[in-house]
């Protein structure tokens, strides 16, 4: 087995000879970058998918990325094309020993259970389901995020998913409305504020809004404006509250007393040892840029060594 | 005279990794190195300080996932097949650092002890269940042991569904029953995660206290007074404690905490990458995988030493370094109940510094011995008494502010933006129909008497609560292992989705169910009931 890197070190005249043995077509009149580019491809192409030592080989040969990729594919591995080598590799090496088990438990079907039960069972490869991609039924749903930001996601019943298109077949627009009803019983028309974004009923059904206001209360609605001018309601969401990141300003505690029982209120002073801090939350939030932010920290410390750690760093008192 | 009381919280969670279908599975390695590297350690540590008859007082959260994973018989032996692996290997390593360093060849002996140790003390001290280890210092009474919501679920974006929160308490209740022997008094909420109504929940269980970070009790409803360094009690009668900042900035912080002293062990520096395949690859996964073995013989070094020009490790010095700073660490918390005490006009405030559990031991390696000589140094002082929450509310505690925290999380930002982002919120549509099915069919089969029914739903009901762990969010987020995490998603909503047409149908599989039970075998008492509606 050949890799790019074995190939390279060979001289020209050495790969047009085994460029020759393969019947390489075109091979006399190539530079060596290409007998090596050619050499390498016909080298995947002989790898038969069931052949694992082959892989294996390639693997220990340094294999360069464009090689892996190949060989996963062929494997039938799913991948990213922006993915890492060394992940590429990893996800190569697991697929493979899985494969390894699940031959081998082929052959000895008895494998031990949780204590002493013991089963039939063929593990192998586990296989990874598709989840379908519409439960068909009508939802709209709106979740917080952080004080200024909610998330909202959607699916519609087949009913809904024709009257939308048959809207858009009139030439309808489908709109996503936000509401601010902090406060208020809504009633259609009374929102303090209302936000609208035009959707595609065959689009990615979710979106991410900015809100203006923490501690506050957003309910959403899909629908379209009817002949009159009036907005038609489709869906509505459940109602959504944006948390809090400020101090309140309420003029009154209330307190208990623990041995009778006994409650009572106090006039408000405010945080006694009030911390020196930043407002958390809010600003830093930009959906698709996310992930670059995230990896300072969150829960699960075993996963990862930020997690639930200094994510306030810059507000201690 | 006492000025105010110092509560530590470790939550220790993992979440459910168990393939009992696969003789070794690289993500249930986890699992074998938080054991070996925080659990047992911190077993030592507490020994040690009952030994020599220091006082200390330690909460500790031990989720359900956890406690089922340290109770499972297979995982128990494979732990004991991977440390009689590393025992190998430590013997190895002996022979071959004795001509490469002395100060190597220091470590490998260490290790060598050390692994054989672990051994010991898992299988002959515990007999395989270290969980009896925690019992006992819970028996003692300088151990709370604490539960947490079922597999560690994010209830802030669950709570329109109050049967699927229910079924996440109530099942953290009972699991902690099942291997504590008690009711739990208090719990961890996943990810710190509290949003306003949870705390009715924890009320119906009898669950007393709770925590939340520190900008919950800062933006409660009314202005707390003494801000995070006295408990609150919320309007359905359950108390809640506030993280304190600055405890987590000293010991937490990239820039100036303590862990990343030059003396402390190099995490990234380990045998299992370092040493040539061909020696090394009988200890790995047999994948192949580079991963670690917990041999490691560097040190921090310096700030910002490239990993490739790491010095050696030293025991000495580093332990030296921990006593050092948990020492540094009791005189702080001293200095700052004083402070608070005088700000309060005489009110004693309680400092809670809750941290992953994991962080000491597996992270900072001498983390554990950090925390033995913090309670050392604590016992010389005057000013300040370790306690747990419960012994607070039933013996300090006279009056009590109430009010309504504000929502928030301990993760990065402090909401939910670490579990709801571009990279993982497709994950709430399924999870969210999963929710609504489920009650539906403990609405619809409330009554059956069938048995194969029963285990059925029952295993519905498992599967839902396993796709809830909010750790797939969170690797998602991460983006380190996240094929696995995604992986896991996926097979759980897609098992509970066939046991609901299966269910609905009348077409139970026995034989397929047998499988899913004995690879997900978690929370063997559910009761699918807990879903129902009305």
């Amino acid at each position: 087995m050949w890799s790019t890197k074995s190939l390279s070190e060979k001289t020209v005249n050495e790969l047009k000879e085994i460029a020759k043995s393969r019947e390489i077509k075109g091979y006399y009149k190539m530079r060596k970058k290409e007998l090596v580019q050619s050499l390498t491809n016909e080298f995947i192409k002989e790898i038969d998918p069931t052949s694992m030592e082959k892989i294996r080989k390639m693997l220990r040969s340094e294999p360069r990325i464009f090689e892996l990729r190949k060989i996963a594919k062929k494997m039938g591995i799913s991948f990213k094309r922006n993915m890492k080598k060394s992940e590429l590799e990893d996800r190569i090496k697991r697929s493979l020993v899985r494969r390894e088990r699940a031959e081998q438990a082929q052959g000895s079907s008895l494998i031990s259970g949780a204590g002493s039960r013991q089963q039939k069972i063929n593990p192998g490869e586990p296989v990874i389901p598709e989840l379908p991609k519409t439960y068909k039924r009508d939802k709209l749903v709106a979740l917080p995020v952080n004080p200024l930001w909610i998330h909202i996601y959607w699916d519609f019943s087949e009913q809904t998913a024709e009257l939308l298109n048959s809207l858009k077949d009139r030439g309808k627009v489908i709109y996503l409305r936000i509401y601010d009803v902090t406060y208020i019983e809504f009633n259609g028309e009374n929102a303090h504020q209302i936000w609208e974004y035009e959707i595609s009923s065959d689009g990615e059904r979710k979106y991410y809004a900015n809100v203006n206001n923490p501690n506050a209360s957003y309910l959403t609605e899909i629908g379209y404006i009817n002949e009159k001018g009036e907005f038609v309601t489709v869906l509505r969401s459940n109602l959504v509250k944006t948390p809090p990141n400020a101090f309140s300003d309420k003029k009154e505690e209330k307190w208990l007393d623990l041995s009778s029982g006994y409650k009572f209120t106090k006039p408000a002073q405010g945080i006694l040892s009030k911390p020196t801090l930043k407002a958390v939350g809010g600003s830093s939030f930009f959906p698709q840029e996310f992930r670059k932010h995230a990896i300072t920290s969150g829960g699960g410390s075993f996963l990862n060594f930020m997690s639930g750690s200094t994510q306030k760093k810059e507000e201690g008192e | 005279m006492t000025k105010g009381y110092f509560t530590l919280v470790l939550h220790a969670h993992l979440p459910y990794i168990h393939h009992p279908d696969f003789e070794e599975f690289m993500e249930e390695k986890w699992l074998f190195e938080a054991i070996s590297e925080t659990y047992i350690p911190l077993l030592r540590a507490f020994k040690r300080l009952e030994n020599d008859q220091i006082p200390f007082a330690i909460t500790m959260s031990i989720t359900p996932p956890l406690m089922e994973m340290l109770d499972s018989q297979s995982l128990q032996e494979k732990y004991k097949r991977h440390l009689q692996a590393l025992i190998d290997l430590s013997a190895k390593e002996i022979e071959k650092t004795r001509e490469e360093n002395p100060k190597k060849h220091k470590m490998a002996k260490y290790y060598h002890e050390d692994f054989k140790d672990l051994l010991r003390i898992f299988r002959d001290e515990y007999d395989s269940k270290i969980l009896n280890g925690f019992k006992h210092f819970y028996e003692s009474g300088n151990l709370e042991i604490i539960t947490c919501n079922a597999t560690h679920g994010f209830l802030p974006l669950m709570d329109r569904y109050p049967n699927a929160v229910r079924a996440q308490v109530k099942t953290g209740k009972q699991t902690y029953k099942k291997h504590i022997g008690e009711n739990p008094k208090g719990i961890w909420l996943a990810e710190c995660g509290y949003t306003a109504g949870l705390d009715k929940y924890l009320a119906e269980e009898d669950i007393r206290y709770f925590f939340v970070d520190s900008h919950g009790i800062w933006y409660a409803d009314t202005p707390p007074r003494y801000g995070v360094y006295r408990p609150l009690i919320t309007e359905n009668g359950v108390f809640v404690f506030g993280r304190d900042p600055e405890s987590s900035e000293q010991v937490w912080s990239a820039e100036s905490g303590y862990p990343g002293d030059f003396r402390y062990r190099e995490f990234y520096r380990d045998v299992g990458f370092d040493r040539e395949q061909e020696y090394i690859k009988d200890y790995l996964d047999s994948c192949g995988v580079r991963s670690n073995t917990g041999i490691k013989y560097y040190k921090v070094t310096g700030k910002g030493v490239d990993l490739g020009k790491k010095e050696f490790y030293d025991i000495d010095e580093a332990m030296e370094a921990a006593r050092a700073h948990g020492n540094d660490f009791a005189h702080k918390k001293a200095a700052q109940v004083a402070h608070l005490y005088d700000v309060f006009d005489g009110v004693e405030p309680i400092i809670v510094a809750p941290f992953d559990a994991e962080l000491y031991g597996h992270w900072w390696f001498e983390g554990p011995a950090f925390i033995e000589h913090f309670f050392r140094a604590l016992n010389h002082m005057e000013a300040i008494e370790p306690i747990t929450p419960p012994n607070f509310i039933e013996n300090k505690l006279k009056s009590v502010q109430i009010d309504t925290p504000g929502d928030s999380t301990w993760g990065a930002n402090g909401y939910n933006e670490v579990w709801l982002n571009g990279s993982n919120d497709w994950i709430y549509k399924h999870l969210d129909h999963l929710i609504e099915k489920m009650g539906e069919l403990a609405n619809l089969y409330k009554d059956t008497e069938d048995e194969l029914k029963i285990r059925a739903l029952n295993q519905a009901a498992r599967e839902l609560l396993l796709a809830q762990s909010s750790d797939w969010a969170f690797i998602m987020t991460t983006g380190t292992t996240v094929e696995y995490a995604s992986n896991r998603t996926k097979q759980h909503v897609d098992r509970f989705l066939k046991l609901y047409n299966e269910i609905t149908n009348d077409t139970i599989n026995k034989e397929d169910l047998e499988k899913v039970e004995w690879l997900d075998p978690i929370f063997k008492d559910i009761d699918y009931k807990v879903y129902c509606t009305q």
